[in-house]
């Protein structure tokens, strides 16, 4: 005899769906207000620039530059981030890059080093995410990891996403959120992380989503993260965080699948791109642009410059103020330019950061804006990282 | 009221807290686990069935990469709430022998298994970016839980007594995800997942093989 035949039955089912429903209704944050970027920096005018001694509008003056610390007996180091804190704290500046004895090998971890602003210099390298640690806050196995991702959420607390392989390559890949440790003291480096969660992107073990580009900051103290899906195919995904580090949503950024690392600019508030790296042969620095900000992506053509299938860095300080880091050499990673823009359609040569021969490569550039300069770090050749310094007539920061 | 249409449409997804998620994968592994031996060693004496039991749940539940949830993990992440929860009835309940026009402890219901079938290759799809609109970010919303709840009625009252169980062990399934978000906070990481997907292909071919043979 059927179940649900009685008024009985249906009606205690019935309480059930309408309980079910409306508990996991409660159980959620109201919806986020639509995202708004918000700009490390404002345009001033020229005369302020005379007047201030900095170099005029869109000058680009390469302030300092070097090598990171490398910790101890790590010959290999690859896919840096840079994240900036805010006048008044110590320090500037924090890289975080991955070491070990080469790619993918199981020693490989997450570095971080600081830069001091009252010391003018960066510290040493420290160990911050390792493998062992990393596997046992989750509770199962890691086989490698890489492309760390860094930010500050709106409490000032620094997080970091980090790309943690499965039972495979990097196309068998997860993104794992981790978060300074409440242990950290006040004023001092974060240097301990502890898990958040492994974020849940896809139905398919939640596997070949990573992170590699930095995130775009909004108005609310929340961020969107760009990652991407490459097990085959490749495609953009975009990820909204609130303020205090929590999952608001996931939306695909293209119909294209080809195109990868995924690169957010704002044109004004709600109205960014995304610039990506693109796998074709002869490929171009590819494009989606968002008019809502980031609930709905549109393709774009793609930009006249040429991209080695190599990841962009990009970089909006104020409106009309956009930078481009990236490979530009047709089919090696061998040169290195930063591009600037006003409109994020033409781009213009602002500074060659590296040129090499032969395999030499210059590559996985990161950008971020501090002490009112640009800041850039980029791999050097898989064995270093290197960082430039440069001082940028027009803009200053946005806060005091 | 467009506010609480878009507090519906773009619900915030509620994900599982981190220590309900560790243990709660754990707990999964050694369930699934428990169901897949003891299926296996049926001809086994009750007690030594029990203890090995005891062995599975502690082996799997043991932190650190002894345990098999540790492996499991790192390849497959966590099966479904509802292959966690299929296997605990299976253990708790164990089977009859079969009798004419009795199902026993398995997937009885046709319409289920296609189902199944078809929105694993829907999430498949989804995953690949086959199309456009993603099926996955739909199951972080409270209105995912809909159609799954119009399915099981639609199961439980169009149903014999004697099929009822797969509609009880997916309302269960409801029920704790609900409660504890597990696997991850996502529908459809709790109704199915792909080694699921992969038996229910395997119970549809046989099925549809017995059809032809008695043709």
């Amino acid at each position: 005899m059927p179940l649900m035949t009685s008024f009985r039955a249906r009606f205690w089912w019935a309480m059930l769906s309408v309980a079910l429903v409306g508990a996991d209704w409660a159980w959620r944050a109201p919806p986020p207000a639509a995202a708004r970027a918000h700009f490390p920096a404002t345009v001033h005018a020229q005369a302020a620039d005379e007047a201030s001694q900095r170099p005029p509008s869109h000058l680009l003056v390469l302030q300092a530059q070097g090598h990171l610390p490398m910790p101890a007996a790590t010959p290999a180091a690859h896919a840096s981030t840079l994240v900036a804190f805010p006048p008044g704290q110590d320090p500037a500046l924090l890289a975080f890059w991955f070491a070990g004895s080469g790619e993918s090998e199981p020693d490989v971890g997450i570095a971080m080093a600081a830069f001091s602003r009252s010391r003018q210099t960066w510290s040493d390298a420290r160990w911050v995410v390792q493998r062992e640690r990393l596997s046992r806050q989750l509770g199962f196995a890691v086989r490698r990891i890489g492309n760390p991702v860094a930010w500050r959420d709106g409490q000032g607390r620094v997080h970091l996403f980090v790309v943690a392989t499965g039972m495979g390559g990097w196309a068998a890949s997860r993104i794992v959120q981790l978060r300074q440790a409440d242990s950290v003291a006040a004023g001092t480096l974060p240097t301990e992380y502890d898990v958040v969660r492994v974020l849940p992107l896809s139905w398919l073990f939640n596997t070949s989503f990573l992170v590699r580009a930095a995130p775009l900051a909004l108005e609310d103290g929340g961020m969107v993260l760009p990652v991407y899906f490459e097990l085959g195919r490749k495609v953009p995904v975009a990820l909204r965080f609130d303020a205090q580090g929590r999952l608001l949503g996931m939306v695909r950024l293209s119909r294209r699948t080809h195109i990868l690392q995924p690169s957010l600019l704002a044109l004004d508030d709600q109205h960014w791109l995304a610039l990506m790296r693109d796998t074709r042969p002869q490929g171009r620095v590819t494009v989606v642009e968002t008019l809502d900000g980031g609930a709905h992506w549109q393709d774009q053509p793609d930009l006249p410059l040429t991209n080695p299938d190599s990841s962009v860095a990009a970089l909006t300080l104020a409106p009309g103020q956009h930078w481009l880091a990236h490979n530009s050499s047709p089919d090696s990673r061998r040169v290195l330019d930063l591009s600037r823009s006003e409109s994020g359609a033409l781009w213009l040569l602002a500074a060659r950061l590296a040129q090499g021969a032969g395999v030499q490569e210059f590559s996985y550039p990161a950008l971020a804006w501090a002490d009112d300069s640009l800041w850039v770090s980029y791999t050097d050749q898989r064995a270093r990282i290197a960082w430039q310094r440069f001082a940028v007539g027009g803009v200053h920061s946005d806060t005091p | 009221m467009m506010d609480a249409l878009n507090h519906w449409v773009h619900a915030v997804p509620a994900l599982p807290a981190p220590d309900v998620q560790f243990w709660g994968w754990r707990l999964a592994w050694a369930v699934v686990l428990m169901a897949v031996l003891l299926g296996r060693l049926r001809c086994w004496p009750v007690r030594w069935r029990q203890w090995l039991a005891l062995v599975v749940l502690g082996g799997v539940l043991w932190p650190g990469p002894a345990s098999p949830a540790h492996w499991f993990g790192l390849a497959f992440q966590s099966p479904s709430l509802f292959s966690a929860v299929w296997c605990a009835a299976y253990l708790l309940a164990p089977p009859r022998p079969a009798q004419p026009g009795h199902a026993g402890w398995r997937l009885s219901t046709h319409g289920l298994v296609w189902l199944g079938v078809l929105w694993g290759w829907l999430l498949l799809g989804d995953t690949l970016a086959w199309w456009t609109p993603s099926l996955y970010a739909w199951g972080f919303s409270p209105l995912a839980l809909l159609p799954v709840l119009a399915v099981v009625w639609l199961y439980f009252s169009g149903h014999e007594r004697d099929e009822r169980r797969t509609p009880v062990l997916l309302a269960v399934t409801l029920v704790l995800f609900v409660a504890t978000r597990l696997p991850s906070g996502n529908l459809w990481d709790a109704l199915l997942d792909p080694w699921l997907w992969l038996a229910l292909h395997g119970r549809l071919l046989r099925d549809l093989w017995r059809r032809v043979r008695r043709q």
